[in-house]
């Protein structure tokens, strides 16, 4: 097994915790699940955001028989008491740190890596604490909520040699990775049109401001977003303000963009065009204000164009390459994959991984912590799928059509279109 | 309390009545829960507005004039985030003054970080020495965003709480000047060594993005010398690689030299990066001398470039004594790989089944060498039996189309592994041409298991093609029976409209086989039109297995039906015999919900499937009730 720059083949747990204290020193055997690899081998996490993404996904790490979870934090003192059990349950003890500051997690020497899943307000500052800490990292989607802070998020990654995995998982799930075969091998002729379908959102009405709940750092929850006032509805639904959000087209859609980057092996550049409508929130009833439903089109320079459509149902949700000679399409909530030609089908595997399971994804990331070899959704390759969504909502924003240019990553002639691309963190927060 | 409320509402509506635009007034006194109405209209016409207009201007202005007021905070909020889009200099003075005040600091922030105006940087020197707090900080940072060399000396200057902030901002302004500063912090008591690289390192990064390559080496070097932490040093090995290969090719030698050195993982993943000849005099001069784990890691490196530069390295890989080594070659030359690579590659699969055949085979299937299908066909030349139909699968999962006119040729051999390989790829890959020269061939074929095969795939090819005119114009031609009724199943596997013609006739042949293979074609058809032939089988045969066949494709189809199923059994009703006939139809009707079942049961009922009747009744029942 290679080591990891000095670190993988030393195991710390010296580390002293804080609120939910543990034992300072943690014998590597208790936290140990299996016997296959020597815990000094193992790649230990921590958890930074601890809400319902993460009790989905901290499982699939745990499973993993080289990684040992160590630690987890969030700014609610309810989940981080959850996830803890949750860690140490799966251990076969309660020896799980939390940290209700996730800057004391990432100072501790025995954490190799971090999995962030945060508010997507949280998700490339934190990355970028993490990597400056020295932790390699998987982030949940969508990866940035401004694209200069994605692009500042790659700078931090190469700047410190970090080996990042995106939560694109479904690039490593078969489903996906065959439809993108098909396409790249020509079996639906040219390559025209790759459709994308994500749900229509609830708007969130008007509310007043109430009391911040006891055991919530509310300050670190806004984390870089403007300051506001604590409204229950808002918070909970802060995937539909752009303040916090970025609307469904960013949130699911970059999944979507992702493949599409993917199948087109686009993934250092993106679209050169954009345009779009979008259905708005009544502003008397409602405070959100990202859309509720719309279609935007992005068209490659070779002429290919993505259509995102928000639109139906949570589970209409799909991807779809049309070709001049056929389509192939991923229904994501069956994992269910169609074809015209039928025949296209024969090729498949066997394997019936659905989106859900990021097994793969996880492994992946294993790997390249061990080989220092790159992920397969590494900083740049994420930040360009996300691109690629962030320029659909300020094309809708904006009510224009947008030029882009990926070499520079820049708006053509549209001042304001570029003022957008960037949106200053509030401090202390630095990406 | 109430008398507070009181006056604030006064005092908002004052604000307020100030305003002769009703929209502006709205935002002044705003606060969460109410409308979203006014917002909406000054967002809308910054949607529509020419950039630089008189419209936008008169905006501007009316934003700023916000900030300037009694505003609420979400008020002011909202002018600035409606500022980040279109504030200029002429309201840069507006904003300013929000940036002494801790609350509004960072909305003020949030609108100047996207103006260009060089006006800004001196607005936020003049509020730094004023501002506390949290404002203190946000100025601190802007300016390390805005990246101007002349703030290098106030923030150079900050010491106690914000200092991590200061040296964070000088690391991303990265000059020479900032550098100088940082550098001199070193020699302090009680320094953050850790903060202070991680700003030098920054600066090198920026340096390097400048062009400034000497400056940026110096910088990667002293870092990867002195860091305090090893994160430092990795970062600055993987900065120097992307500013200066040459200079980090000397580093990663250097570290690959001596064993259990760290950084080794990182520095043979960035080697893989390089130009090609630094790769050479790094990875490959020291290849042999590597552990295998790290050999692995090296052809993985190696496997992510484009080009086939390293095909050498590889293809003496495969000859490892390790076999995790030779696995990873097998796998980096589907990317990287030649023509040779293809022949070193079939020559591994077809050996014994082992790990490295599997994954030779994979490898074949994903080659993007372009040659790559060519050299497979020169391969089949070679080859007979079981390993030339392994190859004809490779070509058959490549979908390699340049292929189907060789595999029809392969088709009329004598190699029966080669003929059903061939017919089966063709199933898959051949074109409306093949299906006729296909069809020529299965009339040639003696061999029944290659028959079968042959059927399918001919089948399987008219059917995706949408091209069953050959299939049909040899049925109209053929006189053998046993060949007749091979077309007829054939036909079976492509149904459309012509098909379906020929084989429905083909119940009235003359000759027993060619009736045989047009009832058990029927009796598989999916498609509604072949019920009615069914039926006129069921009531005129005297082929004991035919009206069993033909039974059961009615039952089948009439159970698919989309309407009218209940007519459709009772045209099926009348043909019951036995007592298997009546559990076979029984089992449909009882998942009828249609009152008019249950007398088709008392039709079917007889001894032998009473407790079957019964069941059928229950459950109709049942569904009637739901």
């Amino acid at each position: 097994m290679s080591k990891k720059s000095g670190s993988i083949s030393r195991r710390r747990f010296l580390a002293a915790s804080t609120a939910f204290s543990v034992p300072l020193i943690v014998p590597a055997s208790v936290l140990g699940r299996g016997n296959s690899v020597a815990p000094s081998e193992r790649i230990t996490f921590g958890s930074i955001g601890v809400g319902n993404r993460a009790k989905r996904v901290i499982p699939h790490f745990i499973q993993q028989e080289d990684v040992q979870y160590v630690a987890v934090s969030d700014c609610r003192a309810d989940r981080l008491k959850a996830a803890r059990r949750l860690v140490g349950g799966q251990h076969g003890s309660e020896a799980c740190r939390a940290y209700p500051d996730f800057r004391e997690l990432l100072a501790q020497d025995d954490i190799d890596a971090v999995f962030i899943a945060t508010g997507d307000r949280w998700h490339s500052l934190a990355t970028s604490y993490a990597a400056r800490a020295g932790k390699d990292v998987y982030c949940e989607k969508p990866i940035s909520l401004s694209l200069l802070e994605g692009r500042k998020m790659v700078e931090t990654c190469q700047r410190y040699g970090t080996i990042y995995q995106a939560g694109h998982q479904r690039r490593s799930v078969d489903s996906y990775r065959f439809a993108s075969e098909v396409v790249q091998k020509g079996m639906i002729g040219n390559l025209q049109t790759v459709e994308m379908q994500v749900w229509r959102a609830n708007p969130i009405a008007h509310a007043r401001e109430e009391p911040v709940p006891e055991g919530w750092d509310y300050d670190t929850w806004l984390g870089p977003t403007p300051w506001k006032p604590f409204v229950p509805a808002h918070v909970n639904g802060w995937n539909y303000f752009w303040d916090t959000g970025a609307g469904m087209i960013a949130a699911m859609g970059c999944h979507y963009t992702d493949l599409m980057q993917m199948t087109l092996q686009t993934d250092d550049t993106g679209p050169v065009e954009f345009e779009g409508q979008a259905k708005w929130p009544d502003p008397v009833k409602f405070y959100s204000d990202t859309p509720i439903s719309g279609e935007v089109r992005c068209k490659y320079a070779n002429g290919v164009t993505g259509v995102m459509v928000q639109r139906r149902q949570f589970n209409d949700r799909y991807i779809r390459y049309i070709g001049d000679e056929g389509w192939i399409q991923v229904d994501d909530a069956t994992n269910r994959v169609t074809a015209e030609p039928e025949s296209i089908l024969s090729l498949r595997g066997v394997s019936s991984k659905s989106w859900s399971q990021t097994g793969g994804h996880i492994r992946n990331l294993l790997d390249s912590i061990r080989s220092r070899k790159p992920t397969v959704c590494a900083p740049e390759t994420a930040h360009r799928a996300m691109s690629i969504c962030q320029l659909m909502n300020i094309c809708l924003r904006l009510g224009r059509k947008i030029t882009w240019n990926p070499a520079t990553e820049q708006v053509v002639g549209d001042d304001e279109a570029n003022r957008m691309l960037w949106r200053a963190p509030r401090s202390p927060w630095i990406v | 309390m109430k008398y507070f409320t009181l006056s604030l509402l006064f005092a908002f509506s004052s604000i307020a009545s100030a305003w002769q635009d009703p929209d502006y007034a709205a935002i002044v006194s705003y606060k969460r829960g109410d409308s979203r109405a006014a917002m909406r209209v000054v967002e809308e016409n910054i949607r529509v507005g020419k950039a630089g207009s008189q419209e936008i201007k008169n905006m501007e202005e009316n934003l700023a004039n916000i900030l300037s007021g009694e505003s609420t905070y979400d008020g002011k909020l909202f002018a600035c985030k409606m500022l980040w889009i279109i504030g200029s200099e002429s309201s840069l003075e507006k904003i300013g003054k929000l940036l002494s005040d801790e609350k509004t600091a960072d909305i003020a922030c949030f609108a100047l970080a996207t103006q260009a105006s060089k006006k800004v940087v001196p607005l936020l020197l003049d509020a730094l020495p004023k501002a506390k707090g949290r404002a203190k900080i946000a100025i601190i940072i802007l300016l390390g965003e805005k990246r101007d060399a002349s703030a290098v000396g106030a923030l150079a200057g900050i010491s106690g709480a914000n200092w991590s902030f200061a040296v964070s901002a000088l690391g991303k302004i990265g000059t020479r000047d900032a550098v100088t500063a940082l550098a001199s912090m070193r020699k302090k008591d009680g320094i953050d060594l850790s903060t202070l690289d991680a700003a030098l390192l920054q600066a090198a990064q920026e340096m390097g993005k400048r062009g400034k390559q000497g400056e940026c080496v110096t910088l990667c070097r002293d870092l990867l010398a002195q860091a305090a932490v090893q994160h430092i040093k990795r970062g600055a090995l993987s900065v120097l690689a992307t500013a200066d290969p040459k200079a980090a090719a000397k580093e990663i030698n250097a570290i690959l030299a001596k064993p259990g050195t760290p950084l080794r993982s990182t520095a043979i993943s960035l080697a893989g990066t390089l130009p090609e000849p630094l790769v050479r005099s790094t990875l490959l001069a020291r290849m042999a001398s590597l552990p295998a784990t790290e050999q692995v890691d090296l052809l993985i490196a190696l496997e992510a470039r484009e080009g086939t530069a390293f095909v050498d390295a590889l293809h003496n890989a495969l000859n490892h004594k390790d076999q995790n080594v030779r696995l990873a070659a097998i796998g980096g030359l589907a990317k990287e790989g030649n023509a040779d690579s293809v022949n070193r590659l079939v020559a591994l699969m077809l050996k014994a089944a082992t790990k490295e055949s599997a994954a030779a085979r994979q490898s074949l299937v994903s080659s993007v060498h372009e040659d790559a299908n060519k050299a497979l066909l020169d391969c089949l030349d070679k080859t007979s039996g079981t390993d030339r139909s392994r190859l004809i699968g490779v070509l058959t999962d490549r979908r390699a189309k340049g292929s189907v006119s060789k595999l029809v040729k392969l088709c009329s051999g004598q190699d029966q592994e080669t003929m059903t390989a061939s017919f089966r790829a063709l199933g898959v890959m051949g074109n409306c041409q093949a299906v006729g020269l296909m069809v020529r061939a299965l009339s040639q074929l003696e061999s029944s298991e290659v028959r079968n095969e042959a059927e399918r795939a001919i089948g399987a090819a008219a059917k995706r093609t949408k091209h069953t005119l050959p299939i049909t114009s040899a049925w109209k031609r053929a006189t053998v029976p046993e060949k007749r009724a091979s077309l007829l199943r054939t036909m079976g596997y492509a149904p459309d409209e012509n098909t379906f013609g020929e084989v429905a006739g083909a119940l009235a042949d003359t000759d027993h086989a060619v009736r045989d293979a047009a009832v058990r074609t029927l009796a598989g058809w999916p498609g509604p039109e072949a019920l009615p032939p069914l039926l006129s089988v069921l009531g005129s045969t005297n082929n004991d297995t035919h009206r069993v066949l033909a039974l059961r494709g009615a039952v089948r189809l009439a159970e698919s039906a989309k309407r009218e199923k209940t007519n459709l059994f009772k045209k099926i009703v009348p043909h019951v015999k036995s007592d298997a006939d009546a559990r076979l139809v029984l089992g449909a009707v009882g998942k009828l919900a249609d009152p008019e079942a249950l007398k088709l049961v008392e039709e079917v009922r007889r001894d032998g499937v009473k407790a079957e009747a019964d069941r059928a009744v229950a459950e109709i029942k049942k569904i009637l009730k739901k």
